[in-house]
């Protein structure tokens, strides 16, 4: 096990390394000054700036300006956005919440459907079912995500009016910023809406995770159902039966149980899956959360936020992969022993 | 000659035979062919069906419905968008943009993908080491992130985008690539090619390559699908093809102000999206189980 955390704490700082000399050398190449990118301001005759400028040693050599880069990093400082003149990272943390909801309930909903689906298809293996469930998963994910959420805002919201169309809540609720979770904060705001607050974040909520949990759910579906099929297959099942178990529990209990090791590796892969969508259904919905605040940054050549944003974005995903990997091999007792 | 005949049949299926015997039985594989096939002749002699250009502009007729509809115009058989232009001219014209951009796409990230992921399967050490954790950084930025990142570099536009969606797609060619020729290397043939003295060049391009293709027209074929969501998402956030081009990703994203007043101008390229998509993907399937029966059991 300490091999394995070892191993995995080693590529951790490998990937930090890669990572922050990729967007190093990106920033040299944007159409601007390093000064702009760096700090969010042109070169200018103010002193404090050209300090600032010197410190950054922004006309220094590469090496020395990639030190000064990781340097600045390693102590959160990732620059000034162009437009707000806010500190990226603190932006970033400002949009960070409204992203981990909706990324939480999609991941929610594509489990809690995704799972039951592929085992329902891998238990009645060439039968209707199984060419519904496969049929509806294909389209899952053959269909563009920003399409899909149009689609959906046509007919709930416009046509059916009975979700509204963007947004994380009402206007007509003064939800004070708390913890940056619409549905805490609306239920902090108890005393002052009761409910009301609570259940409008809630509608609110319904169909970005909807859109957002699609493409997971079609791949959690899939995989569920390939891996079940072969735990299904092999021996121990066998000795199941003829033990006598009911369908029931050799199916959830003694199949499902193996078959969740390669989900799990799946589930992590969807962190990165789910952020690429994020991005399209923030922007669809006006969801205030990072992937909107992305592509708002390039619009206005943000760069400062764009490098820092997805430099973070990118961290967090390292960190999801290696906390699965780990996962992984806690869960899965033949990692463990050396090889 | 009195041959005496043994089986019934003289003709061995060669390995073509073989797999187009196997694709064959996938019946939703076979309908996924055809409509891309379909897609694929729409898109080539399409356009020189149609009389309207995809750019002109009727001024007279704005947000005209599809000809079934009330108010609809045999003119115009999908309608016209905001600015009076003929939904169908720009969804087909769109579908020779969005189609071939994919395809360079593919292309590019093909080649770039076996030649480096050759290069990691074939030399060990630090060559391997580089390309592999260069690789992964690169997958650790989630895609359509990357490619924004990309286009934040080097500006919006076609061009661009082509750049932009391959090397979002070469880390996954390079995986695999490399995966299988691991797995190939250790093989009796590569030995004995080995043996004979044939160059790492020789022995990857002549032994190994034909080996791998199967998976590698799989990964090709899902690349394909790939690269059209990404080029659309791209073109729809307005990184991707510019306002008059009538890529679909581009169309959708200037429809979309008129979803309630002209649904018929956001349905059109969507569904043009989805079943292309669709039907490559319908292929994919259909492809892996053909070249690989083991899996499919």
């Amino acid at each position: 096990m300490l091999k394995v955390i070892s191993r995995q704490i080693l590529v951790l700082i490998l990937s930090f390394l890669g990572i922050t000399l990729l967007f190093f050398t990106l920033t040299q190449l944007t159409p601007d000054d390093s000064n702009v990118v760096w700090q969010g301001h042109v070169r200018s005759a103010d002193s404090a700036l050209a300090q600032k400028a010197i410190e950054l040693g922004v006309d220094d050599s590469y090496v020395y300006q990639y030190i000064n880069y990781l340097r600045n990093i390693l102590s959160g400082d990732f620059g000034l956005s162009i437009t707000s003149n806010r500190p990226v990272l603190s932006e970033f943390l400002n949009f960070i919440p409204a992203t981990l909801e909706l990324g939480f309930f999609a991941t929610l909903i594509a489990l809690i459907l995704g799972i039951p689906a592929g085992v329902a298809a891998a238990t009645n293996k060439n039968t209707w079912v199984d060419s519904l469930i496969m049929t509806v998963t294909l389209i899952g994910y053959s269909i563009p995500v920003f399409w899909w959420g149009m689609l959906l805002i046509f007919v709930f919201s416009l046509f059916l009016d009975i979700t509204p169309v963007a947004g994380r809540i009402s206007f007509i609720f003064d939800i004070d910023k708390v913890t940056g979770f619409m549905l805490v904060d609306s239920l902090l705001a108890y005393p002052k809406y009761q409910l009301a607050a609570f259940f409008d974040a809630l509608k609110h909520l319904i169909l970005p995770s909807i859109v957002l949990a699609t493409l997971p759910l079609a791949v959690i579906a899939r995989m569920t159902r390939s891996a079940m099929l072969e735990v299904l297959a092999s021996e121990y099942i066998l000795t199941a039966k003829a033990k006598g178990l009911s369908r029931f529990r050799i199916i959830w209990v003694h199949g499902l149980r193996n078959a969740l090791i390669p989900i799990i590796t799946v589930i992590g892969l969807q962190s990165s899956i789910l952020l690429t969508g994020a991005v399209l259904t923030e922007t669809i919905f006006a969801w205030p959360g990072i992937g909107k605040w992305m592509v708002e940054a390039i619009y206005r050549q943000d760069y400062p936020s764009i490098q820092g944003g997805i430099l973070l974005i990118s961290s967090i995903v390292i960190l999801i992969n290696i906390s699965i990997d780990l996962l992984y091999a806690f869960i899965n007792p033949r990692l463990r022993k050396p090889v | 000659m009195n041959e005496i005949k043994l089986y019934q049949e003289t003709h061995i299926p060669g390995p073509w035979e073989e797999f187009w015997y196997q694709y064959k039985q996938h019946k939703a594989a076979m309908v996924g062919l055809v409509c891309l096939l379909i897609i694929v002749l729409l898109a080539f002699i399409g356009p020189m069906l149609i009389e309207h250009d995809p750019t002109v502009q009727f001024s007279e007729s704005l947000l005209i419905p599809p000809a079934w509809e009330d108010g609809g115009s045999r003119m115009f058989l999908l309608g016209t968008d905001d600015l009076g232009r003929d939904m169908l001219s720009r969804v087909a014209y769109g579908s020779r943009l969005t189609l071939g951009l994919a395809v360079i796409v593919v292309f590019i990230a093909t080649i770039v993908g076996v030649v480096l992921g050759a290069m990691a399967g074939i030399s060990k050490g630090p060559v391997e080491f580089i390309i592999l954790r260069l690789m992964d950084i690169f997958l650790a930025v989630p895609s359509l992130l990357l490619a924004i990142l990309i286009v934040a570099i080097i500006g919006p536009g076609l061009l661009n985008t082509i750049y932009a969606v391959a090397i979002v797609l070469v880390p996954h060619f390079v995986r695999i690539v490399r995966a299988v020729i691991r797995e190939e290397l250790d093989k009796e043939y590569v030995i004995a090619a080995k043996l004979d003295g044939s160059s790492p060049t020789r022995l990857f391009l002549i032994s190994i390559l034909p080996n791998i293709l199967p998976p590698l027209v799989v990964q090709i074929t899902l690349s394909f699908s790939t690269a059209i969501l990404d080029i659309a998402a791209l073109g729809f956030l307005g990184l991707g093809a510019q306002a008059p081009n009538p890529e679909w990703g581009t169309i959708l994203s200037q429809s979309r102000d008129y979803i309630q007043l002209a649904p018929w101008t956001v349905a059109a390229p969507g569904l043009a999206i989805l079943i292309t998509v669709l039907c490559i993907n319908l292929v994919g399937d259909g492809l892996r189980d053909a070249l690989d029966p083991r899996g499919s059991q």
